[in-house]
C-alpha cells in the first residue's frame, strides 16, 4: 500500500473509522434535531461507501449548491429561522454530509477529520454532561484513529490494534491535558457571543406564574441544582425552601414579576447559625440562581459579589446567563426576616387584580369583619384552604375567565401555583401585603455523594405575607392542602427505597416522582451516576476563571495573571516534551548485541596493533589478513573470530548456551586486549 | 556503497495545519466565551495530542541508515530510477517515510513500515532533461507520521553518480556506409529486407520495430531485425553533421547509435575529442552514448 499523497484517494479503512466516529458524534444532539437530519446523515454515510467503491463522488458545483440550498430551505421551513442553536446544529450536520459526498482526496480527508472534531464540539453546546462528554471523547478517539491510520500512525490490521495505537497517543497526552486543564488561562475577556438559546426546550423557572406553569415542571426529573452542606447542618426537609424569584404583580390566579418599587435590602437581623451551601446549578433559561430561604451576602461584600447579584427580596441572580453548570457558595439564615417595608413597596404589595370576584370579597370580609390581627387573618385563610374541599392535583385542568372564582368556589382543584396565587390575592384583599415566591421545595439526599439533589419536579410556589411586627413571613397554603407535598421532600431526604415512598401515594398524582428507586441496585447505580455527574459539573466543567484563581491562591501562588499562567504552561509543556524525547531517544538508540560490542572492541585493539578493519570486511577475511600481518597473535585472532562467528552466524542453541558463549568470548577478548601490549616487534 | 546515517530531523507544519488552527480557535472561543468547560476539555485534548505527537514525528526519522544504490543511465527526457535502501537501526518500527530528492522533483519512494533492525527498499523516480554526468549528493527523508499535521525532514549525504545520454533526435535514416570497402566482408546473404530474427529491445530505439505480437504473448520486448539493412560499416562523425547546434548534433549521433545498434550494423564514432573504433554490442553502444553524454 502506498502512503497517502495529496491526490491519492482515501483508503477504505480510515474512512470506515471516520464513519464510526461520526456515528458517535450525533447521538448527543438527537433531542435537538428534526428526525430527518440524522436520518439523512446516516444515509449519506452509507452512500459514501457505495460511491467510494465505484469511484463516484459529488463533483458538480451546481449540484452541490442545489443540495445546500435544498437543505437550508428545509431547515428554514421547519424552524422558520436559520439562526439559533438547533438550526445551527442541523446546518452543520448537513453541510458536513455534503462534504462527505464530495470528499475524495487525502486533503479532503483531513478536512473531514477537522469537521468531525467540529461536530463533536457542536454536540457540547447541547449538553456538557458526562454522557455527552463520553460521546465526544469516543468521537475524538475514533477520528484520531482514522487520521493516525491514514498517516501510518496506527496499525492497519484488525480493529483492536488501530484503536490501541491511537489510545497510546491519547495516554501519552494525558499529563499534558492535566497540566493544561489547571494552567490554561480561563476567563472571558471582552469577546462574547451569545447563541440564541431561546429554542431550547429546557424546562425551568420563568418570570411568570400562570396556572399550570409549575405543574408543567413536576413531571421532569431533570436536575435543577445540587447542594452540598459543608458544615453538615442540613435543615429539616420541610424547611428546604429554595428561593428563586419573587412575583409582585397580582392578576388573580396568575402572577408575574414586576420589581417596581422594590428596594434591595439586606435582612437586618442576621442572626443564628448560617447554613453554608455549595450549590452547582444546572444551565437554565435565564440567570436564575437558588439558595435556601433567606440567603445573605458575605459580610463586607457589595450586593453584587462573585458574579451573583443579590436582588430585592433576597433573590439571587447570576450576572451572566447560566449556560453551563455554575458553582457558587452562599450562606443562608433560616431565622432571618426582612423587617423593612417602604411605603412604595407596601403599595406594590397591596396592588389588586382588575377584577375581583364578589364571592371572594365576601369571604375576605368574613375574616376581617371583627378587626382581627393580620396573623389571625392569615391563620383563617389557611384554615379555609384546609377545611374546604380543596384537592391537590398535578393536572388541575385549565381555568377560564373567572379563574379565581372558579378555583376558590367551584372546582377547587389546583397545584401549588394555584394555591399560592389565590392565597396571595386573598391576603392583599384583606389588606395584608403579600407576594408570591417561586423556587423549589425539598430535594433528594444522595448519601453516596453526600449532597442534596433538587430536581425540576421539586418546583414550588408559596406566599410571603407582611406582618407588621415581625416582617415578611412565609405562608405556604400547599402545606395545609397537601401535607404530603412536604413529605415528598422528606422521602428523598431520607434516601430511602420503595418503603418510604409508600406515603407518597397519598399525595394523589405526585407518585410519579416516586418511581425512582424501586430497585435498590438500580437505585445505587443511579446514585453513583448522579454523584459522578455532580463531581463532573462541580469540579471539571466549573473550573472557570474564579475557581482557577482560588485554586492557585490556595496553592500559595498570588500572581496569576493570564500571561504568567501561559508562561508556566509553556514551561511545564516543554519539560514534559523533554521527558518524552529522552524516552524516545532511549528507544531510538542503535541496537547492538553484546557479541557485536565485544567484537568491535577486539577490532579496535587489532587496529591499534596496526591492522585496521574496513567496514565491509567480514570477520573471517579480516582474521586472515590480520593473522598474516600479525603472526604473533594469529592463534588468538583465529580463536576469537571462530567463537564470534559461531555465536553470531550459527544456529541458536538456546538462550543459556548463547549467554555462556558470550561470556567465554568476553574473557577471551579481555585476555587478548590485556596481553597484546607490545605490538609484536 | 556504504549507507549513511540520517541527520537530525527538522520539523515544519504541513498544509493541514491551517484547518487545525481554525478548529483550535473554535474550541477555545466556545470554551472562553460560553464558559463551556467541556469545549475547553476538548480543546486541551486535541492540543495535547498534537503537541505530544511532535517528539514521535522527530524520532521516526532517527537512527536510519540510507543507502543509495547504483543508477542505470537513461536518455534525457526519460526517468531515472534511484533504488534506495533504508535500514532501521533502532529498536522500534518506523512508519510512513517518504524518500525523495532535496528539490522535491520526481516521485518519492514511500516506505510504509520498517521494522526494528530491518530495512526496506524503494525507488525514487525522477525525470532528467540535461545530458551529462550528474551527482546525487543528498537524499531527503520526510515523514508526517503519526497525524499528518507536522512533517519531519532529515537529510542524508550520499554520493551517487549517473549519466544522462543525449535525447535521440533528428533524422532516423542512417548515413551511407563508408566508401572504402569493408575489410572483412560481413555475412551478407542476398534477400533484401528479409527478417532475420529478434534481439532484446534497447531503450531509446524506435518502437516501430518492436515485435508487438511477442509482447502480446507475454514475452519481453524484442526488436525485429532485417538483413537488408545490414551492409557496410558506419562512421558517425560529429564534424560532418549539418546541424549547427552542438546539442542537436549530439542528439542526432545518439539516435544513429541507437538505430545502428538496433539494426546490428557495425559503427564507429568520431568526436572532436575522441574516436571510438568500429564495433557492435551493448557495451559498445553504452560507450558511445557515454562519450556523447560527457562531450563538452
Amino acid at each position: 500500500m502506498r502512503a497517502p499523497d495529496r491526490k491519492q484517494e482515501i483508503p477504505r479503512k480510515p474512512l470506515l473509522w471516520f464513519a464510526a466516529a461520526l456515528l458517535f458524534s450525533v447521538p448527543p444532539m438527537f433531542g435537538n434535531l428534526v428526525w430527518w437530519v440524522p436520518v439523512s446523515f446516516l444515509a449519506v454515510l452509507i452512500a459514501k461507501f457505495r460511491m467510494e467503491q465505484r469511484g463516484i463522488r459529488l463533483r458538480s458545483t451546481p449540484w452541490k449548491l442545489a443540495a445546500a440550498a435544498a437543505m437550508l430551505g428545509a431547515i428554514h421551513f421547519h424552524y422558520h429561522t436559520l439562526t439559533g442553536l438547533e438550526p445551527g446544529l442541523s446546518i452543520s450536520i448537513l453541510l458536513i454530509s455534503i462534504k462527505i459526498l464530495e470528499a475524495h482526496t487525502a486533503r479532503d480527508f483531513h478536512i473531514l477529520a477537522l469537521l468531525g472534531w467540529f461536530l463533536s464540539l457542536a454536540g457540547l453546546f447541547v449538553s456538557q454532561g458526562i454522557g455527552a462528554g463520553f460521546f465526544a471523547a469516543v468521537t475524538f478517539w475514533l477520528i484520531l484513529t482514522a487520521v493516525a491510520q491514514f498517516h501510518g500512525g496506527a496499525s492497519r490490521r484488525g480493529i483492536v490494534a488501530p484503536l490501541l495505537s491511537s489510545l497510546r497517543l491519547l495516554i501519552v497526552a494525558v499529563p499534558l491535558i492535566a497540566v493544561m486543564f489547571f494552567l490554561f488561562p480561563r476567563g472571558s475577556g471582552p469577546f462574547r457571543f451569545e447563541l440564541k438559546h431561546s429554542m431550547f426546550n429546557r424546562t425551568g423557572m420563568s418570570d411568570e406564574l400562570s396556572p399550570g406553569s409549575v405543574s408543567a415542571l413536576a413531571l421532569s426529573s431533570d436536575v435543577a441544582f445540587r447542594v452540598e452542606f459543608p458544615d453538615g447542618n442540613v435543615p429539616r426537609p420541610s424547611n428546604l425552601y429554595w428561593r428563586g424569584a419573587i412575583l409582585m404583580k397580582d392578576e388573580g390566579l396568575a402572577w408575574s414579576s414586576i420589581h417596581e418599587g422594590m428596594a434591595r435590602s439586606q435582612p437586618e437581623n442576621v442572626t443564628g447559625v448560617p447554613v453554608r451551601q455549595i450549590i452547582v446549578a444546572q444551565p437554565n433559561n435565564g440567570q436564575w440562581l437558588f439558595a435556601l430561604d433567606w440567603p445573605a451576602k458575605p459580610p463586607g461584600k457589595d450586593m453584587i459579589f462573585n458574579g451573583i447579584n443579590m436582588q430585592a427580596g433576597n433573590i439571587l441572580h447570576s450576572t451572566k446567563p447560566v449556560y453551563s453548570p455554575r458553582r457558587y457558595e452562599i450562606n443562608s439564615f433560616p431565622n432571618n426576616r426582612e423587617t423593612r417595608l417602604r411605603s412604595v413597596e407596601r403599595r406594590a404589595c397591596l396592588q389588586l387584580p382588575a377584577v375581583i370576584p364578589a364571592r371572594a370579597s365576601e369571604l375576605v370580609q368574613s375574616w376581617t369583619a371583627d378587626g382581627a390581627a393580620p396573623r389571625i387573618i392569615v391563620a383563617r385563610a389557611l384554615d379555609f384552604f384546609r377545611k374546604e374541599n380543596f384537592t391537590y392535583s398535578i393536572t388541575p385542568g385549565a381555568y377560564g375567565d373567572d379563574a379565581l372564582d372558579d378555583f376558590l368556589f367551584k372546582r377547587r382543584v389546583g397545584f401549588c401555583e394555584h394555591y399560592a396565587a389565590a392565597f396571595g390575592t386573598l391576603m392583599r384583599m384583606a389588606g395584608i401585603p403579600s407576594r408570591v415566591v417561586v423556587g423549589y421545595q425539598g430535594g433528594q439526599f444522595n448519601s453516596l455523594g453526600n449532597y442534596l439533589v433538587v430536581r425540576q419536579s421539586d418546583a414550588h410556589a408559596w406566599c410571603e405575607v407582611w406582618i407588621a411586627d415581625t416582617g415578611w413571613e412565609r405562608a405556604d397554603p400547599t402545606s395545609v392542602v397537601a401535607p404530603g407535598r412536604l413529605d415528598m421532600g422528606f422521602t428523598g431526604y431520607m434516601d430511602m427505597g420503595a418503603a418510604a415512598h409508600a406515603g407518597a401515594g397519598a399525595v394523589g398524582d405526585l407518585q410519579t416522582s416516586g418511581a425512582w428507586g424501586k430497585q435498590p441496585i438500580l437505585r445505587q447505580l443511579q446514585l453513583a451516576w448522579d454523584t459522578i455527574s455532580y463531581e463532573w459539573d462541580a469540579h471539571v466543567l466549573n473550573f472557570d476563571e474564579e475557581t482557577q484563581q482560588t485554586f492557585f491562591l490556595n496553592l500559595g501562588l498570588v500572581d496569576i495573571r493570564p500571561l504568567r499562567l501561559l508562561g508556566w504552561l509553556v514551561l511545564v509543556a516543554i519539560f514534559l516534551l523533554c521527558l518524552q524525547s529522552i524516552w524516545l531517544w532511549w528507544q531510538a538508540r542503535v541496537s547492538t548485541d553484546p557479541a557485536k560490542a565485544l567484537y568491535d572492541r577486539f577490532s579496535r585493539r587489532v587496529a591499534v596493533l596496526g591492522v585496521e578493519r574496513v567496514p565491509w570486511e567480514g570477520p573471517v577475511r579480516f582474521a586472515a589478513r590480520a593473522s598474516e600481518q600479525l603472526p604473533a597473535h594469529a592463534p588468538r585472532i583465529q580463536r576469537i573470530t571462530g567463537m564470534y562467528t559461531a555465536l553470531r552466524y550459527s544456529e541458536s542453541q538456546g538462550e543459556a548456551a548463547e549467554t555462556a558463549a558470550t561470556r567465554a568470548l568476553k574473557q577471551e577478548i579481555k585476555a587478548f586486549c590485556s596481553r597484546s601490549e607490545a605490538p609484536g616487534k | 556503497m556504504i549507507g549513511r546515517r540520517s541527520s537530525s530531523p527538522a520539523l515544519r507544519p504541513t498544509g493541514n495545519i491551517s484547518g487545525l488552527i481554525l478548529i483550535f480557535m473554535a474550541m477555545w472561543y466556545a470554551g472562553a466565551s460560553q464558559g463551556n468547560g467541556a469545549a475547553y476539555l476538548l480543546f486541551f485534548l486535541l492540543m495535547s495530542v498534537i503537541i505530544v505527537s511532535i517528539p514521535g514525528t522527530l524520532a521516526n526519522l532517527k537512527s536510519l541508515q540510507v543507502t543509495a544504490e547504483s543508477v542505470k543511465s537513461a536518455f534525457a527526457g526519460q526517468e531515472i530510477a534511484l533504488p534506495v535502501e533504508v535500514g532501521n537501526l533502532s529498536r522500534h518500527s518506523r512508519h510512513a517515510i517518504a524518500v525523495s530528492l532535496p528539490d522535491g522533483s520526481g516521485e518519492a519512494a514511500m516506505l510504509d513500515e520498517i521494522f526494528a533492525g530491518q530495512s526496506a527498499r524503494g525507488t525514487i523516480h525522477f525525470p532528467v532533461v540535461k545530458r551529462g554526468e550528474h551527482t546525487i549528493s543528498q537524499i531527503v527523508l520526510t515523514s508526517d507520521f503519526p497525524l499528518g499535521f507536522l512533517k519531519a525532514r532529515s537529510r542524508v549525504a550520499v554520493s551517487q553518480r549517473y549519466i544522462v545520454y543525449p535525447k535521440p533526435e533528428g533524422d532516423p535514416r542512417l548515413p551511407p556506409a563508408a566508401s572504402r570497402p569493408a575489410s572483412h566482408n560481413a555475412k551478407s546473404p542476398s534477400g533484401g529486407d528479409d527478417f532475420t530474427g529478434v534481439r532484446a529491445y534497447v531503450p531509446g530505439e524506435s518502437q516501430r520495430h518492436i515485435d508487438w505480437k511477442a509482447v502480446a504473448r507475454g514475452l519481453p520486448m524484442m526488436t525485429k531485425q532485417f538483413t537488408a539493412e545490414n551492409e557496410g560499416e558506419l562512421h558517425f562523425d560529429f564534424s560532418t553533421l549539418p546541424q549547427a547546434r552542438m546539442e542537436a548534433r549530439l542528439s542526432q549521433l545518439a539516435l544513429w547509435v541507437v538505430e545502428a545498434e538496433r539494426l546490428r550494423r557495425r559503427y564507429g564514432l568520431r568526436l572532436p575529442s575522441q574516436e571510438i573504433p568500429v564495433s557492435l554490442g551493448e557495451a559498445h553502444c553504452h560507450r558511445c552514448l557515454r562519450a556523447l553524454a560527457l562531450h563538452s
